[in-house]
């Protein structure tokens, strides 16, 4: 073994004795005992003393097991002689006696048992016997002649000894016996304990892991007690825990658990792949066991490993002296390959491929293996990556549904009994109004399935789509048969009459409007539903009688909520009629005017958000209508949440003229809301953001970090999403993205920059950076209204993005103060910061005159 | 493991029938309120090999690599636990590593 090289022991006369303790105790505490050792020594040179006695054993103690942890034995017993040495302070240790055993000093370990045993705590004294039995068991029947024939290791020693026999034999009977005859306080009585929990292994786990638990952790039956956990280890702890165990222990561990020696054997070359094999080495691995796995299994497994690195890897196999992959083989993994990346195109491409490839031994039959096989390739796209439902979400294009389509369309004729497939052709056809289509392959289903609950929903959505009412609502009505408690289909049955109501309303057929209202009926089983069904009777009302429909709806709008609201639930059913909202209003006298009521605002606002969540949306006549008053009444009196909610629903209605005013009255009473500052950006500016002031991306920025100190990552990252657009729109899409980064940790820049403006002053720094007087007065405002703190942090990370643009550059000549959002006005007034390419300043362009560089 | 026959016990040829029943008997000897993780494994394994659809499209589009577990199960799987003989259990004892 290689000597290390010792540092000089650090001398400690400096220090006092109550110091060099101190060091000492915490030396110990801490674990380091070499040092320890050291300082309780220098204590005892100074002032014998028990104190430092105790100490000093306890040092030589740690270290043992420290030195015996790391398979240092010969050394480990050096420390506990050491420890030995100091008399009777340090008493006898259980681990000693183990490491002498292990070491064959058992001449010792009997010297000590017979001359000092009486004197040993009772124990301590177990323990000694526990290890000398288990050693006596495990064959050194020598140490029987020093013991004298009373000594209970030879008293019991037989009996025990038949027990492991009997165990290992498997007679159950005879260890019956013999563990009878092994008392409670015999030093055996641990081995007894554990035979019997490890014979319950196989059948009663929890019953042995009870008994297991119960022996004594350190004795000489430690390693049995170790095995017999290890074989009751849950699945997901074994790997790790047989990592940390050695041979024996393991081998009959594993046995309890039904390993037998191959799958020992090839776990242990498992282990040396470590715990995320490299794929490569696992394949390598899984041919060299081919036979044992077998080999179709070998292969199938195999090409699910290539995916990876592919196409590199498509060499492995051949690497392996395994034939290379055949081209069906490469079509597969391409296609794994291109869905693993996730680009749509490609993924369609690679199957549409494969099935290419599947094709060429001929067409199969339908209903065969080979039919089934390819339909399920073709139909892959939209069954793992939803493409149509993406399409109908506007998230993919239609020129790829469009191939989808055919796809899945292609596929029924290979496999005609998958209903999901019908089902995902007949949505999109009605996404795309292509009712002929989605009625034949409407009517290809339900002459297989004519009692399926989606296809009869289905079906009535295409009745409905193509105003096909009568026909709808006796669909709906065979569903809510099969599926009483189907509340989806019987809100669109009562949606279904209701629309053909409207619809004879409009032609002036009010018996029949009536009548479709009366079926209805008997399907609204809601609250809202009723409400609904109600408006429309007394728009019904007024085609046939003007003046008792206009105290019917004033009636209602009243009952409604009254004001806002009421208007609103009123002007959404006569727009869904025909009528304009303002005539509406004012012939009912109704005209919505501001309001000061916070109830009405919140009915107002859960009426929006009701007619919104159902899917419908708000008709531009309508939300022309009420952005005046709403934008009056954005001062009401609302709780942040009543505020922040009624902010999301103007913007989902597109009333930003109205949310303006609602952000913009919720900053009055929370100055610098992170979610207000976003709303009155967005509602302000609504998407033209080339001529966005610099006060307002200042605020956008503080947003950002408060949002960030709060917590409100989602707002952060809604707030820095805004900012890159607006960005972008007045810079293109060639700067990198402003404000400060979400998770960056710049606190020593801050502590740095915090020191310097506490010297110099506030002032001086804006001095150094390239500002017109106008943004320095910005920054100051800034400064009030989010603190000195924040505007620094504002300030460094505007130096870490134009840092990041100029990465590619670390050492040029370049402006450490971004342009943005700080642009100089071009000669001549007009158009601001001119183009440039990403990353780059312009060439040569001089640091302004006075600026620092602080970083 | 991800091998869903190996999770079930059945051969790659076994058919609706014979995986239901295999479903079942594992249910039965790990229900979820005593071994919840297992119960998870042949949940899933069963959804993914149900009907001859389900086993198809397993073998066309999962592509989990197999585990280290896979591996052990498939060439050598767990059977009845074995006694150590005595030479073993005296090594044991003895504290050989």
């Amino acid at each position: 073994m290689k000597s290390k090289k010792r540092t000089k022991r650090q001398a400690t006369p400096g220090q006092s004795s109550e110091e060099l303790a101190s060091a000492a105790q915490r030396h110990l505490d801490d674990g380091r005992f070499r040092e320890a050792i050291s300082a309780f020594k220098d204590l005892l040179k100074r002032a014998p003393s028990a104190r430092w006695r105790e100490g000093l054993a306890a040092a030589y103690a740690g270290r043992a097991k420290q030195l015996a942890a790391k398979g240092l034995l010969k050394e480990a017993l050096v420390m506990w002689e050491n420890r030995q040495q100091l008399g009777d302070v340090a008493s006898f240790d259980p681990e000693q006696i183990a490491l002498l055993l292990r070491v064959g000093k058992i001449g010792q370990v009997m010297d000590l048992y017979r001359d000092q045993g009486d004197r040993l705590p009772a124990a301590t004294l177990a323990e000694l016997r526990s290890y000398l039995a288990a050693y006596w068991l495990s064959g050194h029947h020598e140490i029987a002649a020093k013991l004298p024939p009373e000594d209970p290791i030879l008293v019991h020693g037989d009996a025990a000894r038949d027990a492991l026999a009997a165990y290992c034999q498997g007679d159950d009977k005879a260890l019956s016996e013999a563990l009878a005859a092994i008392p409670f306080r015999s030093p055996y009585r641990d081995l007894a304990q554990l035979l019997k929990a490890i014979q319950r292994i196989p059948g009663q786990p929890r019953e042995a892991a009870a008994m297991v638990a119960r022996c004594n952790v350190s004795a000489g039956f430690a390693p049995l007690r170790q095995a017999a956990e290890l074989a009751l280890a849950p699945e997901h702890e074994l790997t790790t825990r047989l990592a940390e165990t050695g041979e024996t222990t393991r081998r009959v561990a594993l046995g309890l658990r039904g390993w037998d020696e191959a799958r020992q054997a090839l776990w242990l070359e498992l282990a040396k792949l470590g715990q995320d094999p490299n794929p490569f080495a696992l394949l390598r691995l899984m041919y060299r066991h081919q036979k044992q796995l077998g080999e179709d299994w070998v292969r199938q497994q195999a090409l699910r490993l290539l995916i990876n690195d592919y196409p590199e890897s498509l060499r492995w196999l051949a690497k392996c002296g395994a034939v290379g992959p055949t081209m069906a083989e490469r079509g597969l993994i391409a296609a794994w390959h291109a869905e693993s990346k996730g680009d749509l195109w490609d993924a369609l491409d690679t199957w549409r491929h494969y099935a290419a490839l599947l094709r060429e031994d001929g067409e199969p039959a339908s209903g065969s293996d080979a039919g089934l096989r390819l339909a399920l390739v073709l139909r892959r796209p939209e069954s793992r990556l939803g493409i149509l439902k993406r399409a109908e979400e506007g998230r993919s294009s239609d020129e790829l549904a469009v191939e989808v389509v055919a796809a899945v369309g292609e596929s029924l004729r290979y496999d005609p009994d998958d209903r999901d497939s019908y089902l995902a052709l007949i949505r999109q056809y009605l996404a795309t109004k292509r009712h002929k289509d989605a009625r034949r392959v409407l009517e290809q289903a339900l002459e297989r399935w004519p009692e399926d609950v989606r296809l009869l929903t289905a079906a009535m959505d295409v009745a409905i789509a193509t105003n096909a009412f009568k026909k709808a609502a006796g669909l709906a009505r065979r569903v809510l048969e099969l599926d009483p408690i189907n509340s989806g289909v019987r809100e669109r049955l009562v949606a279904a009459h209701l629309a053909h109501a409207r619809k004879q309303i409009r032609a002036r057929r009010t018996d029949l409007a009536r009548r479709e209202l009366a079926q209805a009926g008997d399907w609204a089983n809601k609250e809202t539903l009723r409400e609904q069904l109600e408006l429309t009777a007394a728009f019904i009302e007024l085609t046939e009688d003007q003046p008792s429909g206009i105290t019917s709806l004033q009636g209602l709008a009243r009952r409604l909520g009254g004001g806002l609201a009421g208007a609103l639930a009123v002007t959404l059913e006569g727009a869904a009629l025909g009528h304009k909202p303002n005539v509406l209003l004012k012939s009912l006298g109704l005209a919505a005017t501001k309001t000061k009521q916070p109830s009405d605002i919140q009915a107002f606002f859960s009426k929006l958000r009701g007619h919104l969540d159902a899917g419908h949306k708000l008709p531009p006549d309508v939300a022309g209508y009420f952005e005046k008053p709403l934008k009056a009444s954005g001062g009401v009196t609302l709780s942040f949440q009543e505020a922040h909610s009624a902010c999301e629903t103007l913007r989902r209605a597109g009333l930003d003229g109205a949310r303006e005013a609602f952000a913009k009255a919720a900053l009055k009473r929370w100055r610098g809301a992170p979610i207000f500052e976003l709303h009155a950006f967005e509602a302000t500016y609504r998407g033209n953001y080339r001529n966005v002031s610099q006060q307002a991306l200042l605020r956008l920025d503080a947003a950002i970090i408060r949002a960030m100190d709060e917590g409100d990552r989602r707002t952060a990252h809604r707030l820095r999403d805004l900012l890159m657009e607006a960005d972008e729109a007045r810079f293109g899409a060639m700067i990198a993205p402003p404000g400060p980064s979400l998770g960056e940790d710049a606190d020593s820049d801050l502590e740095i920059l915090r020191a310097l403006v506490n010297v110099i002053g506030l002032d001086a720094l804006l001095d150094t950076m390239p500002l017109s007087k106008q943004e320095k007065a910005q920054f100051k405002e800034m400064e009030r209204e989010i603190g000195r703190d924040k505007l620094l942090e504002l300030i460094i990370s505007m130096k870490e993005d134009a840092l990041d643009d100029d990465a590619d550059d670390p050492f040029g000549d370049s402006d450490p103060w971004p342009p943005f959002p700080f642009p100089k006005a071009a000669p001549g007034g007009g158009k601001t910061t001119p183009k440039k390419k990403p990353g780059k300043r312009a060439a040569g362009k001089k640091k302004p005159p006075n600026q620092l560089d602080i970083f | 493991m991800n091998d869903p026959y190996l999770i079930l016990g059945v051969s790659r040829e076994a058919d609706d029938a014979a995986i239901q029943r295999a479903y079942l008997e594992g249910i039965k000897r790990a229900p979820p309120e005593h071994d919840p993780e297992r119960f998870e494994a042949l949940r899933g394994a069963y959804e993914a090999l149900r009907t001859r659809r389900d086993r198809m499209a397993h073998a066309l589009f999962n592509t989990s690599p197999p585990t280290g577990e896979d591996l052990l199960e498939r060439a050598a799987p767990i059977g009845a636990a074995t006694r150590p003989n005595l030479a073993l259990m005296q090594g044991l004892l003895r504290g050989d590593p």
